[in-house]
């Protein structure tokens, strides 16, 4: 579509799949440790910032997770796991605007990840049943602590190719239609 | 070469809000590849269920700062792109359009940054009459939901990068 696409930064942004077998190469901690910083670098409405992390990579939970999740078989073979989730209690009364902060948070976290050399896929966990009540206790958060959703990463052991181009249909210009 | 200097992760701690801008288009290209990454953003069952709305006419630029508490900067930004999300495309866009379109969002951004662009993310969504308020203004139907709005452009701002993890939002192995 256009000849941009050799800025490095676009190409992990175009070139993020997502990728549910891995290999069993474990992740060193300095590259945890960056992905934990990028997910903490997006941006939060108001920076409220009502966001946590927990990162699993013992093989023991990983395979609970793979178990309690009804989607969850590619955590049967990550190295890692990041469970992105929101302490509500610090919102105003009513103000869901954390569930974007997550989602931008774990967007961040596989784009970092790519350009890494890892891959990754986002898992949802929120508002699936009974897929939330059998996720979280695994995580045992507090109760106005939210699961929203995981990342399973690891080195990739499925090949993708990037995303290209857009669905003309769903681009409007300065008006809808 | 540091992991911390990888280009990309670079791209990601070096993003910040960008409110003030240069009076300087952006050209049709730029555009074109903003969105092009925002449309690779992942989405639940890949149903695919945001919408973008590129606005670059004057008038509806400063329609849109004038009625939200928090929008002046696009009084001067040459662009804004509308997320908006399908929740009846089907049973899994109605849960969640809203992080399918917000990780689409932070592509956005992400891409703006990484091509010497600037700018912010203005929750709509979330913020008393808005929703209604930018469907009028652009003519969005009722049964599309709108996330909120990137204003960007050439940013007239710098600010450091992001760095570092905040004391206790981080567990590991469990809670």
């Amino acid at each position: 579509m256009t000849n941009f696409h050799i800025d490095p930064t676009i190409g992990f942004i175009l070139g993020r799949r997502s990728v549910r077998k891995f290999l069993p190469n474990a992740v060193i901690p300095e590259m945890v440790t960056t992905l934990l910083e990028c997910a903490f670098a997006a941006p939060s409405a108001h920076n409220r910032r009502p966001l946590h992390f927990i990162v699993v990579d013992d093989r023991a939970t990983l395979d609970a997770l793979a178990k309690a999740h009804d989607s969850g078989k590619a955590m049967e073979t990550a190295p890692l796991a990041i469970a992105v989730c929101a302490d509500t209690s610090i919102m105003p009364e009513g103000d869901m605007a954390w569930i974007e902060d997550a989602a931008a948070a774990m967007e961040n976290i596989l784009i970092a990840a790519r350009a890494l050399g890892l891959e990754g896929v986002w898992l949802k966990v929120m508002d699936r049943h009974p897929r939330e009540e059998r996720v979280t206790p695994v995580f045992g958060p507090p109760p106005h602590v939210k699961i929203v959703a995981i990342a399973a990463l690891g080195y990739g052991d499925e090949a993708k190719d990037p995303h290209r181009g857009v669905n003309e249909e769903r681009i409007h210009r300065n008006v809808w239609g | 070469m540091g992991i911390r200097e990888n280009e990309a992760v670079r791209a990601i701690l070096g993003r910040r809000s960008i409110r003030r801008f240069e009076d300087r288009p952006v050209d049709t290209e730029t555009v074109e590849l903003l969105i092009e990454c925002a449309c690779a953003a992942p989405s639940a069952a890949n149903v695919r269920p945001c919408h973008f709305v590129v606005v670059t006419e004057r008038r509806l630029l400063s329609a849109m700062a004038e009625g939200h508490p928090y929008a002046k900067m696009m009084f001067e930004a040459p662009l804004a792109v509308v997320v908006c999300g399908e929740p009846d495309k089907s049973d899994f866009a109605a849960r969640y359009w809203e992080e399918d379109c917000s990780a689409a969002m932070e592509n956005l951004l992400l891409a703006a940054h990484a091509l010497s662009l600037g700018g912010v993310w203005i929750g709509v969504r979330h913020a008393p009459g808005q929703e209604a308020r930018i469907r009028d203004l652009l003519g969005i139907p009722d049964r599309i939901a709108v996330l909120g709005v990137a204003a960007l452009g050439y940013g007239k701002e710098q600010k450091e990068p992001h760095s570092g993890i905040p004391d206790g939002a981080l567990h590991l192995g469990g809670w």
